[in-house]
């Protein structure tokens, strides 16, 4: 038996976890409440609680059960159920498939009748909306409590007009109601009726009604609300009626396999390596400001100092100074000290770097669907990621639609090495960010101290140059992109060699953008109007046709029809080029 | 063998299974020859026009058809029917389960399809992550020592 979530005021439930309703024969005080939404708006209707009919007489062979629905007053729609299905072996529970319909222009009392025998137990399992009508309802179970000494059932109903347009009555805006043995007068006891919505008893029959008029404007709630139904958030485990994952030796749910890699990830986030520079005495790393270096500078050349330290260091002052870099991060430090050149104290005094590893985190951002489609995924949309140092990049759209996409770098302060780290989260899961790529590079400009220093600098430069990367590789990356030349997509894309290098070559990241972005090539759909009512949507489902309503082309049928060979072939031919029902 | 037949007009579209139909008139003819019941030849004299009909039921052989007329003579009329074998066996045809390929409300638009044309153009948009480098940066000197 196919599982189903759907929507209650719980959110969402499997009817597994359903606490089955004994439909005690014999009983005289087994009921069902109807519980109707007042129509507001998406995604969390509020419930009324609606008073309950109670059949006082008990369900018996010779009983009937409806499932009723009535147009009231001046309304133009008709409210039709149906019971679609059932299933007496569902671990000896009847289970009933319900059906709602709702069609505009009708009028009066449609009712449709099963009869339960003796059943005891009875589970409503099951609503299909019908999402081509003028209005939408989906009725369902969603819990059981007692009131009392009565098992009493909630139902869901959520109404949205599809058109946009209001409707109203004037006794409400349309009656829907669930109960046993209408035909039969003294059924229902009367409860308390409201002075517009509740239980209203008319000729012995109850009616439900809802005392509600809507006003929907905006379509796409109804859009919405239909995705939640029959989109991603609803999953359907081994139903005919939707397309199920994997080579069918699973279930696609691995909560109800025993699966060691399930649905739900690890966390792979990364800790920030906080590893203590300096007071190992072999080096010590400043963090500068033009004055700091203005003075540094002015005590290198001061000839006095100068031949000092080199007379007490035995070489240049410049070789105790191992590097003089910028990064594109601002570095703040409590801990300060004294520059000393060997053991010659500058009395220059600077903050001084403590931690080796910085994070520096880009942020979030969250790229969602654009069509509803197949179109937002590949190969039809096309994601690239710039990001500063490293270039842009081509990543997989499939896993970031509708997605989290972090970036962060955790940055060598030391050289100028760095990790781009790119993570992907689900929007309501803000425990697995899981790092799915990772980038390397190098962010430091170095700066010459010495005249062979800027002399390999120069050359190693004008070789990137030479290669036609060097202008290109850092910045305006977007626009050449957008305007799709190969060419200048090739130039633009190109990493300088520093990732490789770890060299000075970043020095040219800083002319590029200092901000990562990402670029979204959408496709621009083409979708005549009404399409699906020519040719249909993509289904692939199985189902009994007389469900179905409009175009429907079938891919395979074992055709039982009572015909002749020639008339049978006719029939298979025409289902699979496509009929309306 | 006189035969009764029923005519109607009907603007449904012929992969339509239920029909609805219209002007409904009774007439008896006579059938030409051995029968098809797929494709039945019918004489009919009356001084109806008929042309104006397009469908048929044959309650003798239990089948609706399309229908196509001759004029053999001034009030002498040759139906040839073509049996429209969905609305014929329509309720039959209901009631049977198959994998549906297309449908007008049963779908799943993330499924890969030629329905979903696009532009030879593309739509491109950039969006910055919130936060990233600073160009002014921090200089940092390493000494020994």
């Amino acid at each position: 038996m196919a599982i189903y979530n759907f929507w209650t005021s719980q959110g969402f439930i499997k009817t597994s976890e359903l606490i089955k309703y004994n439909w005690s024969s014999g009983s005289s005080q087994s009921g069902i409440e109807v519980n109707f939404s007042e129509l507001n708006k998406y995604p969390l209707p509020d419930y009324s609680n609606y008073t309950w009919a109670l059949p006082n007489t008990p369900i018996t062979a010779s009983n009937t059960f409806k499932l009723f629905g009535f147009n009231r007053g001046s309304d133009t729609f008709e409210v039709r159920l149906a019971i679609i299905n059932r299933n007496d072996n569902y671990n000896g529970y009847r289970v009933y498939d319900i059906d709602v319909i709702l069609t505009k222009n009708g009028s009066g009392i449609r009712c449709d009748t099963f009869e339960p025998l003796n059943t005891t137990q009875v589970l409503i399992n099951r609503t299909i909306a019908r999402p081509f009508t003028h209005f939408y309802i989906t009725y369902g179970v969603s819990s059981s409590y007692s009131y009392g000494t009565r098992a009493i059932y909630d139902y869901n109903v959520h109404t949205i007009n599809n058109n946009g347009t209001n409707f109203s009555a004037p006794y409400g805006s349309f009656s829907i109601g669930i109960g046993c043995n209408m035909n039969t007068n003294n059924i229902f006891q009367n409860s308390s009726s409201p002075s517009s919505n509740g239980t209203r008893i008319i000729n012995k029959t109850i009616y439900i009604v809802s005392g509600y008029t809507s006003s929907y404007t905006n379509i796409s709630e109804y859009d919405t609300l239909l995705e939640w139904y029959f989109g991603k958030n609803v999953k359907y485990v081994g139903d005919d009626n939707i397309s199920t994952p994997g080579g069918g030796f699973g279930t696609g749910d691995s909560s109800t396999d025993d699966n060691p890699i399930p649905d739900t990830s690890d966390t792979t986030d990364f800790e920030a390596t906080n590893i203590i520079m300096n007071g190992s005495g072999l080096f010590t790393t400043h963090i500068m400001d033009t004055n700091s270096i203005a003075q540094l500078v002015h005590k290198l050349w001061d000839t006095s100092i100068s031949a000092a330290l080199e007379k007490l260091l035995g070489s240049k002052p410049l070789d105790v100074i191992i590097s003089l870099k910028r990064l594109p991060i601002t570095i703040s430090s409590s801990a300060t000290r004294n520059i000393y050149l060997g053991t010659s104290n500058t009395e220059i005094n600077t903050p001084i770097v403590t931690n080796q590893y910085i994070t520096v985190n880009c942020g979030t951002l969250y790229p969602k669907e654009y069509w509803g489609n197949a179109l937002d995924y590949s190969p039809s949309t096309k994601f690239y990621l710039y990001m500063p140092f490293v270039g842009i990049k081509s990543i997989n759209p499939d896993w970031f639609q509708n997605k989290e996409i972090t970036i962060k770098y955790i940055i060598d302060v030391l050289s100028g090495d760095f990790t781009c780290f790119l993570q992907q989260g689900e929007t309501t899961d803000t425990i697995h960010q899981n790092v799915v790529a990772t980038y390397t590079g190098n962010c430091a400009m170095q700066y010459p101290l010495s005249a062979s220093d800027y002399s390999g600098m120069f050359i190693a430069g004008m070789s990137v140059i030479k290669g036609g990367a060097a202008g290109a590789a850092i910045g305006g990356a977007a626009g050449a992109v957008l305007g799709a030349a190969t060419s200048a997509a090739n130039t633009l894309t190109m990493k300088p060699t520093y990732d490789m290098s770890g060299s000075y070559n970043a020095n040219m990241g800083f002319c590029g953008v200092m901000k990562p972005y990402i670029i979204i090539e959408r496709p621009i759909q083409s979708l005549p109007d009404k399409i699906e009512k020519y040719v249909g949507f993509p289904s692939n489902i199985v189902s009994i046709l007389s469900s179905l309503t409009g175009f429907t082309k079938v891919q395979d049928i074992n055709l039982s029809v009572n015909c002749t060979l020639d008339e049978k072939n006719e029939i298979e031919s025409l289902l699979k080029r496509g009929v309306i029902i | 063998m006189a035969i009764a037949v029923k005519l109607y007009k009907t603007s449904d579209p012929t992969n339509k299974i239920t029909k609805t139909l219209a002007n409904e008139i009774s007439l008896t003819g006579t059938l030409k020859d051995s029968v098809d019941i797929l494709n039945p030849q019918i004489l009919i004299s009356t001084s109806t026009n008929l042309s104006k009909y397009n469908y048929m039921y044959i309650a003798d052989l239990g089948r609706y058809y399309y229908v196509k007329f001759e004029i053999v003579k001034s009030g002498l009329w040759l139906l040839t029917g073509r049996c429209d074998v969905l609305y014929t066996y329509k309720t039959e045809i209901l009631a049977n389960k198959a994998v549906i390929e297309r449908q007008e409300n049963q779908y799943n638009m993330y499924l890969n399809d030629d329905i979903f044309k696009t532009y030879n153009k593309t739509n491109i948009v950039a969006k910055n992550f919130p936060h990233g480098f600073t160009r002014n940066g921090s200089y940092l000197m390493t000494v020994l020592g």
